[in-house]
């Protein structure tokens, strides 16, 4: 391939990676996520540091016992050196926390969460960087170290969910609409056409 | 060009001609442009947004009017894009972040935006649009930033700076 489309299609395929870890953390996705590191990655995600597959199973268990999430990633700087790439990203990432203990946070006692004032449900958003260094094998681009921090945090009583929101089609699993596929059962009421 | 060549320069056009429709989209629902909005529809394409359900190219149209009543300036921010190429279709999913100001509070819209893109005559365009919300936010206003006025102010009309062209 030629060199600068070979720069470009990496590029997209580093990008393609970060967007859908996002959308495993918010999808709950254990396969989609399985599929973005190699098996010999490593993770430094706030207190943890581990191998990546640990940190992933941790996170996404935690994930669930919460009540939505959103991983908003912007400003993605790639740098690719032959079978190496390093990627910086921006993150805002909404966790909404139910009034009342998070099932199972006994764990979290080290992490951010164990800020979470339990008398009210409560937004925690998050603001800090992704930092992957991506590896190519055979072609195929993973991530091999996954670093992530907070830079600030901040604590907000969740609002009432508005009319709007009791219609939202988001799910935590593959009924969620991006998981729709052409040709498949049309999932949708199409009664209300005008 | 190889064969190998020709299909990642094509995807990578195809790519790009998908993110400045939805960008477009954007820039149309910000600065109250009825033409801009309804550009990112084919004239069959249905957008579920919300409450409506309705031909993309009628929404346009509800659209201008209904977000003039409602706030006084919006903002919408597209970060996490997701692109499923399927030769002439493709399917989306951007991540939205919106900000909707009113005098005493702004309301935040944190969700995304699931498209079928349809490329007819070489033109993508969206086929059909899903709004989904994952999270909604009013945060009351006690204070303006001091220095708010200091800066250009963003327009919803042609007059906004993006227009313009000349010096």
């Amino acid at each position: 391939m030629d060199e600068r489309l070979e720069l470009l299609w990496a590029r997209q395929q580093i990008a393609d990676k970060l967007f859908s870890y996002c959308r495993a953390c918010d999808r709950l996705d254990e396969e989609l996520m399985a599929s973005l590191f190699w098996p010999d990655a490593t993770a430094h995600h706030g207190p943890y540091r581990g191998s990546a597959e640990d940190f992933w199973r941790g996170a996404l268990s935690f994930l669930g016992r919460i009540e939505a999430a959103l991983h908003y990633a912007s400003n993605v700087l790639i740098r690719v050196e032959g079978d190496f790439a390093h990627q910086e990203a921006l993150f805002t990432a909404w966790h909404r926390v139910a009034a009342g203990p998070i099932p199972g946070g006994e764990v979290l006692a080290e992490s951010a969460f164990s800020r979470h004032d339990e008398s009210r449900a409560e937004d925690a958003v998050f603001c800090g960087r992704y930092i992957n260094w991506f590896e190519r094998r055979d072609g195929e681009w993973r991530i091999k170290r996954h670093i992530c921090f907070t830079e600030w945090e901040y604590w907000m009583p969740a609002s009432e969910r508005s009319p709007a929101m009791a219609r939202t089609l988001a799910r935590r699993d593959r009924s969620d609409p991006v998981y729709w596929l052409p040709g498949g059962p049309d999932p949708l009421d199409t009664e209300n056409r005008e | 060009m190889n064969a190998l060549d020709e299909a990642a320069l094509q995807a990578a056009l195809d790519r790009e001609a998908i993110h400045t429709v939805l960008m477009r989209y954007c820039r149309g629902v910000d600065r109250l442009d009825r033409d801009l909005i309804a550009s990112v529809y084919h004239p069959d394409a249905y957008d579920h947004h919300g409450p409506s359900n309705m031909l993309g190219v009628k929404y346009a149209d509800y659209l201008v009017v209904r977000l003039a009543e409602l706030f006084d300036a919006s903002q919408h921010r597209i970060a996490n894009l997701s692109i499923d190429l399927r030769g002439d279709v493709a399917w989306t999913e951007s991540y939205l972040h919106s900000f909707m100001n009113h005098a005493d509070r702004i309301d935040e819209f944190v969700g995304r935006y699931i498209d079928r893109f349809e490329r007819r005559d070489g033109e993508w365009k969206i086929g059909e649009r899903w709004v989904v919300a994952d999270f909604t936010r009013a945060m009351p206003v006690a204070s303006r930033y001091a220095s708010e006025g200091y800066f250009l102010k963003g327009r919803r009309d042609r007059q906004d700076q993006s227009y313009a062209r000349a010096g």
